[in-house]
């Protein structure tokens, strides 16, 4: 417990004051629709079941297991303790709005979830199109193989179903948030010095890349929206152009707190910022400050590694 | 020529890892590094490669302050982006006249699995081999030795000295002393962040003799103090 403390501590000292206070608004703000939902027996069914496969996710994802296993005899009460402590405000809230069901629900999750013995094996998955992505999209190349069955079962059932109105915008939607997150991870600095490029030419080039390969991927469903709903166009290519914009800005605010070899808190949090951008419109124009932001920061980040190219 | 001349470096005010260091490294060679833990020597090779920011003195090249453009640098603990391949990694530095497959028989890695699943010599391996494939004139290369095989370490080695016939300079640390006293032209031992003292080959045995002399002095009072304690219990 308490070494989880001094990690969160080292965590709020490494994203800052600012963001510290900003992050607490945000999860005051997520608390606070939590609340308003989870009044309803339905919208608790789904938090609870949400917040069940977030838990999952972590369990599966989390590097210490092995550490826990290895030192302690009682790991699974330990993890049990832990998921229970993330999990005590939504069933604080449960509780308050008597949710009974969905509050059993998320018990009987949380304990599920701490007995899972699973963890993510190395895929070796080498497809085609692997092969067909450009050799210095490396993001491209990791993200397609760890989402390459989402990906393709996305966009097979998006272009099968595009007689229906819905299933692009949604396919759109889901594939931009899988090719956002290729950009959590700050690669090594070998890496950002292979194109000898100056900041300002390796900043246009990670953005041309992306935006070519992503207007590649989507384009084709944009096209069979067309087909069959033409009077609705401005749906899709609003969608896109949306997502055009947040791949710059999760791009500029990658390397603008780039750190070698790390996924930097602050990054993530900005990153987290913008996603919401897509479900809350009055963030969007606070995006479009940070972008210019970012980039301008970006570009003094960058120009410590490869100011030998200017 | 590399010239270092005066180099201060400090992560804190007045506690400097780097002090005054001054030192001379003739092209086309290999010059080893030696220091004990917390010498240092990173911090030495880090600024060198452009990544420590120095508070004053110059490291140049032939005159000129010393570039990326002219080094590669292999980093003691490897990182690889996650869930891509050695091959793909391999191929995002560009050198067409690199031949991937010959250059794998020596080292046997499955270029076509994730990296991630690689045991720490295989990632030591690619990233030298990363660093072959730059082909730039000064290579860097801290703890090339580390976790890797005999097999490999000899192969390291043949590799090492044939690059030095091509007229690469090679900068290398170790903490196995043999290692570099059977490759390098010349070491340096670092001390306190100073080079205390360089030797050329002649000078390798009384070189070995003096350190293993100055670890076994410093600390025989605590190891005998230890044993005797247990002894007695």
């Amino acid at each position: 417990m308490l070494i989880r403390v001094k990690q969160a501590y080292r965590a709020i000292v490494q994203i800052g004051l600012f963001r510290s206070v900003f992050l607490c608004g945000l999860l005051f703000f997520v608390g606070s629709l939590l609340n308003s939902y989870s009044s309803d027996r339905l919208y608790s069914q789904f938090i609870s079941a949400g917040f069940i496969l977030f838990l999952l996710s972590i369990h599966i994802k989390r590097g210490d297991k092995m550490f826990f296993k290895s030192h302690f005899s009682n790991f699974r009460i330990l993890l049990l303790i832990e998921y229970i402590l993330l999990s005590l405000p939504v069933l604080s809230l449960f509780l308050i709005h008597l949710q009974w069901i969905s509050f059993l629900v998320l018990c009987g999750g949380i304990v599920l979830v701490s007995l899972i013995e699973f963890t993510t094996r190395h895929r070796i998955l080498n497809s085609r199109l692997q092969a067909a992505i450009p050799a210095d999209s490396f993001e491209w190349k990791a993200g397609v193989r760890k989402y390459f069955f989402i990906i393709i079962a996305v966009w097979i059932f998006a272009f099968i179903a595009s007689f229906n109105i819905g299933v692009v915008p949604l396919a759109i939607f889901i594939l931009g948030f899988v090719t956002f997150s290729f950009y959590e991870e700050c690669e090594s600095y070998q890496v950002l010095l292979l194109h000898e490029l100056n900041a300002k030419q390796f900043l246009l080039l990670k953005v041309k890349r992306q935006l070519i390969l992503f207007s590649i991927m989507v384009t084709p469903l944009i096209l069979m929206f067309l087909v069959f709903h033409f009077d609705k166009w401005y749906i899709p290519i609003a969608e896109y152009l949306i997502f055009i914009f947040l791949h710059i800005y999760v791009i500029v605010t990658k390397y603008a707190f780039y750190e070698p070899n790390t996924k930097s808190p602050a990054a993530q949090m900005f990153g987290a910022l913008g996603a919401l951008g897509c479900f809350i419109p009055v963030l969007i124009p606070l995006v479009w400050v940070l972008t210019i932001r970012h980039y301008l920061k970006s570009i003094d980040k960058l120009n410590f590694y490869l100011n030998d190219y200017n | 020529m590399i010239t270092i001349k005066n180099l201060n470096i400090s992560y804190r005010k007045n506690e400097p890892v780097i002090d005054n260091l001054n030192l001379l490294l003739q092209d086309g060679l290999i010059h080893g590094i030696v220091g004990l833990n917390g010498a240092g020597k990173t911090t030495f090779l880090n600024s060198m490669f452009g990544l420590k920011k120095i508070d004053s003195g110059e490291i140049l090249s032939d005159g000129h302050k010393i570039n990326k453009k002219t080094l590669s640098y292999l980093v003691t603990e490897n990182f690889f982006y996650s869930n891509i391949s050695g091959r793909e990694y391999l191929n995002l530095f560009a050198n067409k006249e690199f031949d991937l497959e010959k250059w794998n028989k020596l080292f046997t890695l499955p270029l076509d699995h994730i990296i991630d699943g690689y045991s720490t010599g295989m990632k030591k391996k690619l990233a030298l081999l990363g660093i072959l494939k730059q082909d730039k004139p000064i290579m860097i290369l801290d703890e090339p030795f580390n976790g890797i095989d005999i097999e490999t370490c000899r192969i390291i080695r043949m590799i090492l000295l044939r690059l030095k016939e091509s007229g690469k300079t090679i900068i290398v640390t170790s903490h196995i002393i043999e290692t570099l006293t059977n490759l390098c032209d010349f070491i340096h031992y670092l001390e306190k962040g100073k080079i205390k003292y360089s030797k050329d080959k002649t000078g390798f045995a009384d070189f070995e003799r003096e350190i293993f002399d100055k670890i076994e002095n410093e600390n025989i009072e605590i190891v005998n103090q230890l044993f005797d304690n247990n002894l007695k219990k």
